[in-house]
């Protein structure tokens, strides 16, 4: 075994844990690559190096591949789909709730954020599946990734794109076609293992980015704090990770710079930067790979200008923590984040201008608990069950604070290599702050992938 | 890391930042080791917004002087804002017993539940009353919170709109006007004043109507824009809407309490101008307040005055420097000046008396000045009139 495929070998499987193993049966074998894929896609992992296909001529692999996968699913949000109260009638009517409680999609995308007439928003807002409160099939995600391996160079080309078809209400069909990553990544030392990255990434913040995907996300929705920490942007990063083998672990150190930090684009746009200044992030990790515990522990931070408005100097900073834990087949993700926006200028964010962008605080975290059950039941692979404890306290500036919670459980069916089946029921609770409103949801998840 | 290290240094404009100031924001400025003159200096409006306007260190609400189609009136300023394009009507809740039999009472002893707290910048004080249907048993304690009136699921009642300002304590400069009360606000006692309805109206969005309030200003000559004196004119509708009076509510007039900044350019006199033709003229005698030095220092021209006058106001200052700075439409006399600025027994204004012709309405400024001289800022106010034609007025009650 070559040094790099030990390392292609060692980067895998410290990324297994997220994926609860069953992402390398997701993915249609094929040799290793010549580069380590960290965090763009779920790669392959193989014991040993079996049969190695030349690497160049006639018999060497495309240096091109094409993944994806489609994302049906099937939900029911209660009420009108939305967190709004139906008495509700301050301004804005966002602020008083989580508007981000009644997701349906592992994009987050909620039933409805429609604010019915005469009810005014202010951009805190995720996107719309546009179903209301009715049961509704939905194609959540027709994502196509593309991968170029140049042959010869230490350097890969990713790309994924993403097609959302939603109804957007009055405005009809619309099918959304978002490039959630494009980038190079540089490897220029063979001997260590550290990665430069340009072009429009996944976020470096804690550890749900990791499970962005549907395909390999182990439930179908995130947690009350994704929306702070999962956000693609462009920019710049550096991974690095040194192994310390007598201990079975690793250190990491993920850093970025890009235009909008880690907040999903329905809250901040990535796609340009609005106060010329970029957000710095970056986690700092340690790893224990031991045969039958891996542990992954990390602490990350975010700082710089919100880039929902246009002067620098309303800053946004987040801290967080996180931690993962595997162990016969049983899977810990926790996660914590403190989050801090001083005010600026008037709001822009990917769904539109809003009239200001107030001071804002949050603190939440989650706790998920998985168990995957290796199985070999003519199609069926593997049986997860898990659940998940979120809970969220935020308040804007000025604005009755809020605390909400969430108790999420679900079943998960990996059948054959390709397909997994998922079903999910989210209980939302108002703590405190916000009015009470039926906005739980039931929702399922087929995905294809290929 | 190239973006890390490529921190920008551009000198783009941006869109400026809102901003709403409040009275305990005042209270707060005060407060302070060194409290600034004004706020809302960024925004169009030459000086900005003197803090002793508001109210002053001791907490004592000031009255200012405007004047209202003609008539000599008194408004206060509770609020602020600054680069705000519109601001919003919010829930007022107010739990109401008897709804069923028609003989609705407000439940007593402050139970008032106000939506959204001054530290917002959603924060207005233009509140819509909606009515909460409760059992007769009800008191201020039952209700605390937004939360609380939406889960308990009493049936809502809109009703009329109405100007509350949440205050920290203030005084009243005089009488027991306006009204204070105290109510909830996220589950703790809010003080406030209550100018009562009839105040405000707003569009389907929530949007407040704004109504012009203007400020004379005159040019230097260096082309600066400053203040002429402290009388402001307030209108009676939207502008252009050619509206001579606001409604009469209770047999009073009731003057919007949301208004835009307006400046007034006030252009030099013009002494060629035929005796019978109205000219422009600032009342600014020598020896109150400053103003006729300023004007003189700035290149404005001024009109001499005479003796009777200018020993009034050395004796009595105080008396007219409301009146500095105002300006009058009347015709000049044969010596060059309006006949009324000789006249010391016009100070101060009464009814009885002839006044001296005063640009002092709506309805002057659109007519003798055109869109070039009249200049939008980013400051809004709230200012409910309390005082016009010489009466209080008196807060409109619930209905």
């Amino acid at each position: 075994m070559t040094a790099r495929s030990r390392l292609l070998v060692l980067s895998a499987a410290v990324l297994l844990p997220a994926t609860l193993a069953s992402r390398a049966r997701a993915q249609a074998p094929s040799p290793p690559p010549a580069v380590p894929v960290l965090d763009a896609e779920p790669e392959p992992v193989n014991d040993s190096e079996g049969y190695t296909p030349p690497t160049e001529g006639s018999g060497a692999p495309s240096p091109l591949s094409i993944n994806g996968y489609v994302d049906v699913g099937f939900a029911h949000a209660q009420g009108d789909g939305t967190s709004f109260a139906p008495g509700d009638t301050r301004v804005p009517l966002d602020y008083g709730v989580d508007t981000f409680a009644p997701a349906v999609n592992s994009r987050g995308d909620v039933a409805s954020t429609d604010p019915r007439p005469g009810r005014t928003l202010n951009g805190f807002l995720p996107r719309s599946a546009g179903i209301g409160g009715r049961p509704s099939f939905l194609l959540n995600t027709l994502s196509v990734d593309l991968k170029y391996t140049a042959p010869g160079a230490p350097l890969m080309v990713f790309s994924r794109v993403a097609f959302l078809p939603r109804f957007m209400g009055v405005d009809g069909d619309g099918t959304r076609v978002v490039v959630e990553q494009a980038f190079g990544r540089l490897v220029p030392f063979e001997s260590q293992e550290l990665a430069l990255s340009v072009g429009k990434f996944d976020s470096v913040f804690g550890i749900e980015y990791l499970d962005n995907q549907a395909n390999i996300r182990t439930g179908i929705t995130p947690s009350l704090i994704a929306r702070y920490t999962t956000g693609q942007s462009i920019g710049a990063k550096l991974f690095y990770r040194i192994h310390i083998a007598p201990l079975w672990s690793a250190l990491t150190l993920n850093v970025a710079g890009t235009n909008s930090g880690n907040f999903v684009e329905s809250l901040q746009p990535p796609d340009a930067s609005l106060t010329g200044t970029p957000v710095a992030s970056g986690r700092f990790g340690y790893e224990l790979n031991a045969p039958v515990l891996q542990a992954k522990l990390g602490v990350s931070a975010m700082y710089g200008p919100r880039n929902d408005q246009f002067d620098r100097t309303a800053t946004q900073r987040v801290y967080g923590a996180d931690a993962r834990i595997a162990v016969a087949g049983i899977y810990v993700n926790a996660e914590y984040v403190d989050v801090h926006e001083g005010p600026g200028t008037p709001k822009t964010t990917s769904l539109g201008a809003w009239p200001v962008s107030s001071g804002f605080t949050a603190r939440g975290g989650y706790v998920q608990l998985a168990y995957a059950l290796t199985l070999d039941l003519g199609p069926l692979r593997k049986l997860t069950l898990y659940a998940r404890y979120d809970r969220r306290h935020a308040w804007f500036e000025g604005f009755t604070p809020i605390t909400v919670e969430r108790f999420t459980g679900g079943l998960r069916l990996d059948l054959w290599d390709a397909v997994i089946l998922k079903g999910e029921y989210l209980e939302n609770r108002e703590v405190a702050g916000a009015p009470t409103v039926a906005n739980n949801v039931i929702t399922s998840s087929l995905v294809y992938s290929w | 890391m190239l973006a890390v290290g490529l921190a920008a240094c551009d000198d783009e404009p941006r869109p400026a930042t809102p901003r709403l100031w409040t009275l305990f924001d005042v209270q707060e400025l005060y407060a302070g080791a060194a409290p600034p003159e004004a706020i809302a200096t960024d925004a169009g409006l030459p000086g900005g917004i003197k803090l002793s306007t508001m109210i002053d260190s001791g907490g004592t609400l000031f009255e200012h002087p405007t004047l209202t189609e003609g008539y000599e009136s008194l408004y206060m300023t509770t609020e602020v804002w600054t680069h705000f394009d519109e601001i919003w009507v919010q829930p007022l809740y107010i739990p109401v017993v008897g709804w069923q039999t028609g003989n609705r009472t407000p439940v007593m002893g402050g139970s008032w539940i106000f939506s959204v707290g001054q530290d917002s910048l959603f924060y207005s004080p233009f509140w819509q009353v909606i009515y909460v249907n409760v059992p007769d048993d009800t008191t201020r304690e039952t209700l605390r919170s937004v939360r609380d009136v939406l889960d308990s699921g009493y049936s809502l009642h809109p009703g009329p709109g109405r100007t509350v300002s949440l205050v920290p304590a203030v005084n009243a400069p005089r009488g027991t006007l306006p009204v204070k009360g105290e109510g909830w606000l996220d589950g703790q006692r809010q003080a406030f004043l209550d100018f009562g309805g009839a105040t405000i109206e707003w569009d389907a969005d929530g949007v407040i109507k704004e109504t012009p309030i203007y400020v004379p200003v005159y040019r230097t000559a260096s082309g600066e824009l400053k203040r002429l004196g402290i009388t402001t004119i307030a209108a009676s509708g939207p502008q252009h809407s050619n509206v001579f009076s606001p409604p009469f509510v209770e047999n009073q007039p009731r003057y919007a309490a949301y208004w835009r900044v307006f400046l007034v350019v006030i252009p030099p006199p013009k002494a060629s101008l035929p005796a019978t033709a109205p000219n422009v003229t600032v009342f600014a005698p020598p020896g109150g307040t400053g103003l006729y030095e300023q004007l003189m220092a700035d290149g404005f021209p001024v009109v001499d005055y005479a003796e009777p006058i200018k020993e009034a106001v050395a004796a009595d200052p105080g008396v007219y420097a409301t009146y500095e700075g105002r300006v009058s439409l009347k015709p000049w006399g044969p010596n060059a000046r309006p006949e009324c600025f000789d006249d010391p027994t016009l100070y101060p204004a009464d009814p009885n008396k002839a006044g001296c012709g005063w640009l002092g309405s709506q309805n002057d400024i659109e007519l003798y000045f055109d869109a070039s001289q009249i200049i939008r800022t980013d400051v809004t106010v709230t200012c409910p009139v309390v005082n016009s034609r010489m009466e209080d007025l008196i807060p409109v009650g619930l209905k």
